[in-house]
């Protein structure tokens, strides 16, 4: 038990006397973490000075009166929550609070507001009148959510660090007391109370799992798997409704890795590659933490060609969800709120929310009309009391209000618009693509920040495209952080911040446009196909696959095209008119230049211009969350010592600054890859899994991987392509260790670790927990990944509290 | 070839079909620009085409200049360069495209490995995969080479053909639909 009393006396200038918090502890002392530097140099000729943002996330309302905090990035924190009037759409106040602010709760007698500071070890308490934080109350760095007991005595606490919900007591004078905690599932960030006070329910978000805790006695009682994240949450009546995303992890049906967990191969989804990639609600019993209906995309069939069609029995569409489950009416759902019998969601994906009608007699969903949000990237979502919808637009700076039938009543800067709206530059563009990705999709469906939550990984493997056995092989998804500690990216070494296209095409493929199909003319289509399309064109080949590759004709599942676009630059230019606002680049860090004069141009914002903006952006921020962990413990400096050492040799693959080798810390210039550190991830029948295709490789030269002639002649491989895949080699470069305190907990390439133990030990290694696996081996031979077998438990204690500081 | 091979790339000992002209220019010619190059020597160099049994053969006047599509209808352009620097190691290659008609087109491709004065295989990307647009158009093409301490700067100038679609990599040639996912 930690007395966590903090008073006007500790720090905090001003204000009135508080109804929660008050008090002191003398040995307290206010911090905040320091954002990672950023490696990306200023003399990069993409680099571009980009616009403070404020990031607005979170909203709660009380009467005309809304606030909404101002998290900042990750690498520039805010630390300010706006206090708006919505009566009259003015911004009252911005409240200086911690750093990092999220979450926000009202205080049971309505006189403060609780505000999560991520970033700072304490969460502030704004007097709600005065717009003044009054009082701090100590915490563990990222604190990030709270929700009130219905009495108001009891305050519960997600914490990212520590994978926790952490609990304060309030007596009646106000005092707080911090009483303990409960361990719940990898990355909590919402939680919710039911209305009868027996529960709180905790979303779980990278670790993909909702933690059900029984107040009373405050033990953790469920834990509902879902396979996916869990965006948000809210309870209607005793029904808990959670934004998610598809269970399906672009497996076959019936081959690949039991993801599932039904004791059979494949994951039962029939759809292939990022198609099998849907938005979902799931509605949880919460007394007994079962799923009891989950639904899904209005549009999981058929637009894109790859689309498998309910009817087609030979392609497994009978395993798709059934129609009557396709509501869920845009992307990325990402937070909700209740609101009577009733609940709203935002999609963050696609600039949309939307209601659903919740039956209470058996938690079904009815969905009603999608809106379109008047800003970008709607994330925290409240219901006023006169039933008005506000919403904080993360990207557009704004603050949504809409009546309940979706006209806008106002759209008030709450964030920071001094450098211009957003977006305002090439790196922003790219932010806008990561984060609103659908919006430049063929259905609609897909978004970047899908899997790569708040820029980090999900606890989760996919089968990804560009592999030699595409629904079979199994990636552990990638964070997208930290991006100028290892380049080339992608496959381990095979594309840079320019050229990832593949994998951006999976949002847009070619043959879903009539012009470039070539599927439809595999010598070209006419050359004025784009001015006078052929009567082809009309026809309707699409969202049947026989094999999840290539588009069929003449069939009676044929449906039409996705868009009315002939070519995908003219998809990609209309999306971005409608979407950006513009066509071209702004030119600061995504242009065209002149090799001779050198002079540089702005570059259409289509599929190429599309993916360097990304690449820009994910170079431009680290997104890297803060590390919480102390470099300077006495554990970690020992574990430095350990890493640094001949005997781990870790530092000759992980050497600082990102802990990674790349081109830019190489003074050759050029990437270093290695065989596989660890046994490469084999087949039943041998095929190695890691592989990429014969089609990836010839179009990327940069990808080295041996071929099945070199090794076992013409002859062999033609009869078996896969005869030499027990020596075949995809030569890698090495994992940036930079961030990874906050990782998901999988590690390898293919997640097959459950852990850092796991990851760093040798087989059969003494300090592994009961039920670990060691992999640091490859076929047999220990050690491969860094020398640990001749370490002590209590060395390998310290080898990982010194990685976890990185 | 197996000296200018990456890691077993696979392109290494494609059939290139680059039909050769005259109109080629070398590098070293002082109105060079394209960024640092003051900081840097300049060395000259060559762009062309190789094949197995032709060897580098640089592009002259009305060069044609292939379009190939291949892995997921990428549609693209390739080159080699050399150059007399036969200690050149590696650099990082900058390309630029201007299609008659069109925007100009620009990549890197970076850690392009030289052997023996001649580069691995340089591509050159389309924005769009419109194949029968671009046939047929003249398009001229710059490349900039570089490491920490050298560049060459080197154009062609060419017409855009299309003699087959598909990416020949030894004896079968690679078409879209065959790439995989």
């Amino acid at each position: 038990m930690k007395p966590s009393q903090l008073g006007l006396g500790c720090g905090v200038a001003g204000g009135l006397l508080m109804t929660l918090g008050i008090g002191c502890t003398p040995d307290w002392t206010a911090a905040s973490l320091t954002p990672y530097a950023n490696p990306f140099p200023k003399d990069d000729p993409q680099w571009a000075l980009q616009p403070h943002r404020s990031k607005p996330q979170e909203v709660i309302t009380q009467g005309d009166r809304a606030w909404v905090s101002l998290p900042g990035t990750s690498d520039v924190p805010d630390d300010r929550v706006a206090v708006i009037d919505l009566a009259d759409g003015s911004v009252i106040d911005r409240v200086e609070v911690g750093s990092n602010p999220q979450g926000l709760v009202l205080s049971p007698d309505g006189r403060s507001v609780l505000v999560l500071n991520r970033f700072s070890n304490w969460m502030s308490v704004v007097d709600s009148e005065s717009n003044v934080e009054v009082d701090r109350i100590p915490t563990d760095f990222y604190a990030t959510e709270a929700v009130f007991s219905p009495g108001g005595s009891t305050l519960w606490v997600t914490n990212r660090w520590l994978d926790q919900v952490r609990i304060w007591e309030f007596d009646a004078d106000g005092r707080a007391t911090e009483v303990g905690g409960v361990k719940v599932g990898v990355n909590p960030r919402d939680l919710a109370m039911s209305p009868d006070g027996r529960f709180v329910a905790v979303a779980n978000l990278t670790g993909l799992t909702v933690s059900i805790i029984d107040t009373e006695s405050r033990d953790l009682v469920q834990t509902v798997d879902l396979r996916a994240p869990p965006n948000g949450l809210a309870f209607v009546g005793e029904w808990l409704v959670v934004p998610t995303l598809s269970a399906s992890s672009n497996h076959l049906p019936f081959a690949g890795p039991d993801t599932d967990g039904d004791g059979q191969p494949g994951d039962g989804t029939p759809n292939s590659n990022f198609q099998d990639s849907q938005n979902e609600i799931a509605v949880i019993d919460s007394e007994t933490g079962t799923v009891v209906h989950r639904y899904t995309s209005d549009t999981i069939c058929c637009k894109d060609f790859r689309d498998i069609d309910p009817a087609d029995a030979a392609l497994y569409g009978e395993l798709l969800p059934p129609a009557d489950t396709w509501i869920v009416g845009g992307a990325l759902p990402e937070q909700v709120v209740a609101d009577g019998d009733g609940a709203w969601v935002t999609y963050s994906g696609s600039n949309q929310f939307q209601r659903f009608d919740v039956d209470v007699a058996t938690g079904a969903l009815t969905a009603r009309k999608v809106f379109d949000t008047s800003g970008h990237n709607p994330h925290g979502i409240a219901v006023t009391d006169d039933g008005r919808v506000v919403i904080a637009h993360r990207l557009g700076e704004t603050l949504g209000v809409y009546e309940a039938d979706g006209t806008v009543d106002a759209n008030i800067v709450v964030g920071d618009v001094s450098d211009g709206d957003f977006p305002a530059t090439d790196a922003e563009i790219g932010e806008l693509y990561n984060f609103v990705t659908s919006k430049f999709s063929v259905d609609g469906d897909q978004v970047c920040a899908s899997c790569h939550r708040e820029q980090g990984n999900i606890n989760k493997v996919f089968g990804m495209p560009l592999s030699a056995y595409g629904g079979q092989n199994s990636r552990m998804t990638m964070a997208a952080r930290g991006a100028a500690d290892t380049r080339p990216w992608f496959f381990e070494g095979a594309m840079d911040q320019t050229n990832f296209r593949p994998v951006i095409n999976e949002f847009a493929r070619v043959e879903n446009f009539c012009c470039e199909d070539y599927t439809l003319f595999p010598d070209g289509a006419p050359a004025d196909c784009a001015s006078n399309p052929p009567p082809e064109c009309a026809e309707e080949p699409n969202a049947y696959t026989p094999d999840g590759i290539t588009a069929v004709r003449g069939s009676a599942l044929a449906h039409p095209r996705p868009t009315s676009s002939l070519t995908r630059e003219a998809f990609y230019l209309e999306r971005a008119q409608a979407v950006i606002g513009r066509t071209e680049s702004f030119g600061d860090g995504v242009y065209a230049e002149d090799l001779l004069t050198g002079a540089r141009s702005p570059i259409p914002l289509d599929l190429d211009g599309v993916t360097k903006s990304l690449g820009v952006f994910l170079l431009q921020n680290t997104a890297l969350l803060p590390n919480p962990n102390d470099p300077d413990d006495p554990t970690a400096l020992r574990g430095r010592a350990l890493f640094e050492s001949t005997t781990s040799n870790c530092v000759s693959c992980h050497p600082a600054p990102g802990f990674a080798v790349s081109t830019d810390v190489n003074p050759a210039g050029v990437a270093v890859r290695m065989d596989p550190v660890v046994t490469p991830n084999y087949s039943d029948v041998g095929m190695n899994l890691d592989l990429v295709s014969v089609g990836f490789q010839s179009i990327f030269p940069m990808v080295e991987q041996d071929t099945c002639e070199a090794l076992c002649g013409e002859a062999a491989c033609a009869e078996d392509p896969a005869a030499c895949d027990d020596v075949r080699n995809l030569r890698i470069n090495a994992t940036p260790l930079r961030g990874i305190w906050d990782r998901a907990p999988r590690m390898y390439h293919d997640g097959r670790a459950q852990g850092l133990r796991e990851a760093i030990c040798t087989p059969g290694h003494p300090a592994l927990h009961p039920g670990e696996r060691g992999f640091n081996e490859r076929n047999g031979v220990p050690d491969t990944n860094g020398g640990t077998s001749h370490l002590s438990p209590a060395e390998i204690d310290d080898l990982m509290a010194y990685i976890l500081t990185l | 070839m197996a000296g200018c091979s990456v890691g077993g790339s696979m392109r290494s000992s494609r059939r290139v079909a680059f039909a050769l002209g005259a109109a080629a220019c070398a590098s070293g010619s002082p109105d060079t620009g394209g960024g640092d190059g003051a900081d840097k020597s300049e060395f000259t160099c060559e762009l062309g085409s190789f094949t197995e049994e032709g060897g580098f053969a640089p592009f002259g006047a009305n060069a044609e200049l292939e379009l190939q599509m291949g892995f997921q209808g990428f549609l693209l352009v390739s080159a080699y360069v050399s150059t007399s620097e036969r200690d050149f190691p590696a650099g990082d290659a900058a390309m630029s495209m201007v299609v008659e008609g069109a925007d100009r087109i620009d990549g890197k491709q970076p850690g392009v490995a030289f052997v023996d004065g001649l580069s691995d295989e340089i591509l050159i990307f389309f924005t769009a995969n419109y194949l029968s647009y671009y046939e047929g158009r003249g398009a001229d093409l710059v490349v900039r080479v570089e490491d920490v301490s050298r560049y060459c700067v080197v154009s062609a100038s060419g017409t855009l053909v299309d003699d087959d679609p598909c990416i020949h990599t030894g004896a079968d040639p690679i078409c879209p639909e065959d790439t995989g996912p």
